[in-house]
């Protein structure tokens, strides 16, 4: 048989890893980091609700700005806003927002203060509404929640935004909370608040916007911190044992990568954890 | 001097006009350097393909992001007419889609008057927006046209044009590279997912760049055109001076009062917190 | 069932999608049809995100046609919506998206309005910057320091007063190190850090924990 008709052969496809997964880099690590990760979750919120130990979630410094604020718009007879552009109803944000919307909305009704919730997407108000009335009627207080008050202002992301400045502009709230991730609004947001004279409290999981967060408001809660807050305040055992949970993984990213990091200066030609994360 | 800590916003805001607005009718013309690792890449990438290459382009941003981003796509497509690099372009975002074709127009008019070739179908495909998000972009890797549904931003048959018959599948073989002009989500992440083998360019709005550089470190993209600098240095490299150029007078002088700002705010913060220091003693 | 429904559906795409991502066979099954089952399911994505769009118009035509119809208060917001949701579909059909008719509101109102907008957080920096970068203490002074040889980086007139062939590459050179290394570093603990979360409140949906979104009993 000839050399050029075996060159001419296509390429045999690369075998699968272990026979069944993607001959692609980083999908079986991937595979069983995310099933650890579920693993993980479901046993700790079991443990969470069960009320066996688990590890305590610290106090975020942020937290007791929330009552700050809505006792300051208390004392000054203001309204309380609260906001989040969120994208879809299956967002990580928007869990975490409703545990820092049901917290802040019974908070609003025990003190008598007037709390509006707006949102850039109408399924997402539904569920907003929901909570608010709920908060409401668990703080004894039912009649108090007016539904015109949780509003959906517009799908897209700056009509929402200049709806949200008018509103402010228009009701001046003396507190605003802005929860969730944010994009390019969020200065704009931040400084409408501002111009107001609005106390400002932000928990943004957005890396690109906390900057502006961080300039802009009176106090910041970044990245998980919006988790673990929303831990925190809700006290829900689904939600703590998430938290706990996701710390213990990055726990074992932070072992990762020292590890990976002191074998690559020792043994840069055969590190075996970078294998290991690329396998 | 201690009023300096509370100047009222609308002095600011005029200021910071008067600051942009000025160079832009009466440009002082800075000269502008090009960025090593950011933006020289990026020009490198095409200056080294051969002609008849094809490189794709995503529109990923909407009107917001178009005084950043539209500039870069103008110099960049300017330089792939020139250099005879065959373009296709697709769009993550529906607003914006719209937006890139109307660019690319106005640049494909600008290469005619200097007899350059920029034939639609030909030279140049633009696809537009195809509902579905990233993962009809992974289909696009495996069969362009089914994923596209055969339709190109005019409604026309990809039959009916030469470039596009060439392009069957986003492989290697037959793509020589990405750029995704970016300003949000869907953007990015899509190329760092679905195609991690192909060589990914990014154009960003200055925003994002403090994130994308953890990409181009890493090795995921191989160069950034940084905001409406990144234009601005890709014009003077392509050596056809636009918008970029003209407007990187106004952000110096942008910058420059907000520094200023900054510093005056400073001063009268000090000198305000020493007299309540004394009037305390 | 108003909840197991939909969280049946959920898990069982989910999975779907998982297996799909992960397992050689299925992400190499070819239908009879000769198309790749990742495609087809990419190609479901597209006819779902249409009929999402036809059932937010319809719920637009629900919900502005309730508001004009018992005239509440701004109805006439309502009505001038619906006109254009009309007027945009129809001229749609009748021209195409690139028809000139078509694409005026989209270039004489939408396109402005957005760039509007955007231009706003440069004078909202400004005013946001000027506020905030106070040298109250050591973290304070190196945010504005380090922002101070950013921004200079970023632009001519830093090059011209300290150029890149100047000691450490100039503010250009300091500023990509910056970016580079300690921005890097911050970034991606912060981006590992949101992945994580990603990843848990994920498993909870998977798991039939997290049912929020499904709507209160």
């Amino acid at each position: 048989m000839s050399l050029e008709f075996l060159l001419a052969a296509p390429a045999a496809p690369t075998p699968p890893k272990w026979g069944v997964f993607l001959p692609l880099p980083n999908v079986v690590f991937a595979v069983v980091w995310a099933v650890i990760t579920m693993i993980l979750v479901y046993v700790m919120i079991r443990r969470a609700k069960a009320g066996q130990w688990i590890p305590e979630i610290r106090k975020i410094p942020g937290i007791d700005a929330f009552s700050e604020a809505i006792g300051r718009a208390t004392e000054m007879g203001k309204p309380v806003h609260m906001t989040d552009y969120s994208t879809s109803l299956g967002d990580d944000s928007t869990f975490a927002y409703w545990s820092f919307l049901a917290y802040i909305a019974k908070m609003c009704a025990s003190y008598d203060t007037r709390f509006i919730v707006t949102d850039a997407n109408y399924l997402v108000n539904v569920v907003n509404q929901e909570i608010v009335k709920q908060a409401y009627l668990e703080a004894g207080k039912p009649e108090a929640y007016v539904q015109d008050d949780v509003r959906f202002i517009a799908g897209s992301q700056f009509a929402w935004a200049m709806g949200v400045v008018g509103l402010l502009a228009r009701e001046k709230p003396a507190a605003q909370f802005l929860v969730g991730f944010f994009y390019a609004e969020a200065l704009i947001l931040a400084e409408a608040g501002n111009l107001i004279g609005a106390i400002q409290v932000a928990a943004a999981s957005s890396p690109a916007q906390i900057p502006f967060f961080v300039a802009a408001c009176d106090y910041t809660m970044i990245g998980e911190e919006l988790y673990a807050g929303a831990a925190y305040v809700s006290k829900d055992p689904v939600v703590t044992g998430t938290v706990v949970a996701q710390d213990i993984m990055r726990f074992a990213l932070y072992a990762i990568i020292l590890l990976g990091a002191i074998i690559d200066v020792v043994s840069p030609k055969t590190n075996f954890v970078k294998t290991v994360l690329k396998f | 001097m201690e009023r300096f800590d509370q100047i009222n916003p609308r002095v600011i805001y005029l200021l910071l006009a008067v600051f942009l607005v000025f160079p832009v009718l009466k440009p002082i013309g800075m000269p502008i350097s090009i960025d090593p690792q950011l933006t020289q890449p990026v020009f490198n990438w095409i200056e080294g393909l051969k002609p008849g290459d094809i490189v794709i382009f995503d529109v990923a941003y909407g009107g917001g992001s178009d005084s950043e981003l539209g500039p870069q796509l103008k110099a960049w497509f300017y330089h792939c007419m020139r250099k005879g690099v065959k373009v296709v372009g697709v769009a993550q975002w529906d607003t914006g889609a719209p937006l890139a074709y109307t660019a690319v127009k106005e640049v494909v008019a600008v290469l005619e008057s200097k007899g350059i070739s920029a034939k639609e179908g030909t030279d140049w495909a633009y696809v537009g927006y195809k509902a579905g998000g990233a993962t009809v972009f992974r289909a696009m890797q495996d069969d362009f046209w089914k994923a596209c549904g055969n339709t190109d931003w005019n409604q026309k048959n990809f039959s009916q044009s030469p470039l596009l018959a060439q392009v069957k599948k986003w492989d290697k073989a037959t793509i020589k590279g990405f750029i995704c002009y970016s300003a949000g989500s869907p953007g990015i992440p899509t190329y760092t997912t679905y195609f991690p083998d192909q060589d990914l360019y990014v154009g960003d709005v200055a925003v994002q760049v403090a994130g994308t550089s953890n990409l181009l470190r890493a090795g995921q993209v191989k160069g950034i055109l940084a905001g409406l600098a990144g234009a601005a240095q890709y014009e003077k490299l392509v050596g056809v001076p636009g918008l970029g150029v003209k407007l990187m007078d106004a952000q110096s002088l942008g910058h420059l009062v907000v520094i200023l700002l900054v510093v005056l705010g400073n001063v009268g913060y000090r000198l305000k917190m020493r007299a309540g220091k004394k009037r305390a003693a | 069932m108003r909840k197991e429904v939909p969280f049946i559906i959920s898990l069982v795409f989910a999975v779907w999608r998982f297996c799909l991502e992960a397992f050689d066979k299925m992400y190499n099954y070819k239908l009879p049809s000769g198309d790749l089952l990742r495609n087809a399911s990419a190609y479901a994505m597209t006819f779902l995100m249409c009929g999402a769009a036809l059932l937010g118009t319809l719920n637009l035509l629900r919900i502005h046609g309730n508001n004009i119809r018992r005239r509440r208060a701004n109805w006439i917001f309502s009505a001038y919506l619906l006109a254009l949701l009309i007027w945009q579909i129809a001229i749609g059909i009748a021209t195409s998206h690139t028809g000139a008719i078509y694409k005026w509101p989209y270039d004489a109102a939408y396109l402005p309005l957005d760039a509007t907008m955007f231009s706003l957080l440069a004078f909202y920096i400004a005013s946001a910057a000027y506020r905030a970068f106070r040298v109250r203490n050591i973290d304070a002074a190196v945010m504005l320091v380090v922002a101070f040889l950013v921004m200079l980086g970023n632009v001519p007139i830093g090059q011209a007063v300290w150029g890149r062939t100047a000691f450490l590459g100039g503010f250009e050179g300091v500023k990509n190190w910056i970016l580079r290394v300690p921005n890097a570093a911050g970034n991606r603990a912060l981006t590992l850090g949101i992945f994580l979360g990603i990843m848990a409140t994920q498993s909870r949906m998977l798991l039939g924990i997290e049912r929020r979104h499904l709507g209160q009993d």
